[in-house]
């Protein structure tokens, strides 16, 4: 059980690793996408 | 710490939960003038005081699991109520019958002592559940995962998560790892015939996280990587849909107003939002199409902004943890098992539907466990989050079985 245990935190591990990269990867994503998205051709026809 | 200690610590979260609901529900009652808001600014609240109350002190489950996964839920029926009231009643019935779902999973654990049969059972009825869609389903958004029994239509693949823990966890715990992999394969190879490409993601990582708690074997797990790459490069090739999603996914805008529509109204939409969000009934997040479902979490940082979206992610987090707390302190390996599966499977779940919508990877149609609508999707997380409370109340009946023993062994 022992071993089972120590197993069972290297997931852990793992898993808040990937929570960690949606937070990270989000920000950069809607900043990234944002600026694509306020300069782009769909946003000036909206605005227009 | 006491019984009444620990309800006195966690007071303070409940009271912020209610007051939270219950102001969310009346902002939306002064922003539509719809008076069912007024109705469920009193019910949810109490619904999940109750609730919190109820199945915590008469089934024993951990109280701070219960309030997170009561939070995600009264934050889908809040949403889904702001994008359609009708799909609010509809998903506060769903709550309602997710709870029982939890009830019976807590009470079936915590109680269950002959598994073999069982287990043979469970794992028979599985697979013809999942062959069902394959012979006479419904295809929507590509994949043929939908049963129709007259007014009533469900997802198959869902119970069966529940299934799939069970059984994986228990041949596991008895060192028949063969069996165990075969069984996954089996229900792999029929979800691919369904083409519900989203679902098999989440079963095949399930089960490499079990495998790899109960071996630790690295070796395994990357040929498991390795035969998953396989997979997914053969599903990439035979399904023209998982080709065009990997495309959208690459540029959605190079085909904004078609293909890449949906991806582009969320990143707009989760742009709109900013940091602190429009405010609740006040976002245009409704254009995306697939808003109730898939979408739900670009609604809430449309809505709700940036950082509540972190909050939201780390509600998750928190029950990860809370339910990787639960299995170490398990004493069975079978439970442990049970436990790590259940976490691993609604943390790769929410990894891969939020992961999809923030352009990580390609989006797959799986929901947002405890928040995106659907009767099937709801108690089936429900489901989970009640085996994971019943193995925590089985460690409390061991602790107290061994108190007692130590303390009969002082006294003589």
């Amino acid at each position: 059980m022992k071993r089972i245990r120590s197993n069972i935190l290297r997931v852990s591990l793992v898993l808040c690793l990937l929570f960690a990269l949606l937070v990270g990867y989000g920000m950069y994503s809607v900043n990234r996408e944002g600026n694509r998205w306020f300069s782009s051709s769909m946003n000036s026809a909206l605005v227009r | 710490m006491t019984n009444m200690g620990k309800r006195r610590k966690m007071m303070p979260l409940l009271i912020a939960e209610v007051a939270f609901y219950c102001c969310a529900f009346l902002m939306l009652l002064a922003r539509t003038g719809n008076l069912q808001c007024l109705l469920l600014a009193v019910v949810v609240p109490a619904a999940l005081c109750l609730s919190t109350y109820v199945v915590s002190r008469f089934f024993a489950a951990d109280r701070l699991l219960l309030m997170l996964v009561n939070f995600l839920c009264a934050l889908g029926i809040l949403m889904l109520y702001r994008i359609d009231p009708e799909l609010g009643m509809q998903q506060t019935l769903h709550y309602a019958a997710g709870l029982l779902v939890m009830v019976a999973c807590i009470l079936f654990v915590k109680h269950m002592h002959r598994w073999p049969l069982l287990i043979l059972l469970m794992m028979g009825a599985s697979l013809v559940l999942l062959a069902m869609p394959v012979v006479f389903g419904r295809e929507i958004n590509g994949a043929k995962a939908w049963v129709v029994l007259g007014p009533v239509s469900f997802q198959p693949s869902e119970p069966v998560k529940l299934v799939l823990l069970l059984c994986v966890s228990y041949a596991l715990s008895r060192r028949k790892r063969v069996i165990a992999i075969a069984y996954a394969g089996v229900c792999l190879g029929l979800l691919m015939l369904q083409k519900d490409l989203g679902t098999a993601l989440l079963y095949y990582f399930t089960v490499l996280i079990m495998l790899y708690s109960d071996t630790g074997s690295l070796m395994l797990i990357l040929l498991g990587l390795a035969a998953g790459a396989v997979a997914a490069y053969l599903g990439y090739s035979m399904f023209a849909h998982v080709k065009m999603r990997v495309a959208v996914w690459q540029d959605p805008w190079k085909d904004a107003d078609h293909y890449g529509y949906q991806i582009v109204q969320g990143l707009i939409a989760m742009v709109n939002g900013g940091f602190w969000g429009m405010g609740l009934g006040a976002g245009n997040a409704l254009r995306i199409p697939e808003a109730r479902n898939d979408y739900i979490f670009a609604v809430i940082m449309n809505e709700f902004g940036m950082i509540f979206a972190v909050v939201v992610i780390a509600i998750y987090l928190l029950i990860v943890l809370r339910g990787v707390m639960i299995a170490r302190r398990s004493t069975s390996l079978m439970y442990s098992l049970l436990a790590v599966g259940c976490i691993g499977l609604l943390a790769m779940q929410t990894f891969v539907i939020i992961g999809g919508i923030i352009k990580l990877i390609p989006l797959t149609g799986v929901t947002l466990p405890f928040v995106s609508s659907g009767g099937s999707a709801m108690a089936a997380s429900m489901g989970i989050a009640g085996l994971l409370q019943g193995v925590d109340a089985r460690n409390r009946d061991v602790l107290y079985e061994d108190e007692h023993i130590a303390e009969s062994g002082v006294g003589a």
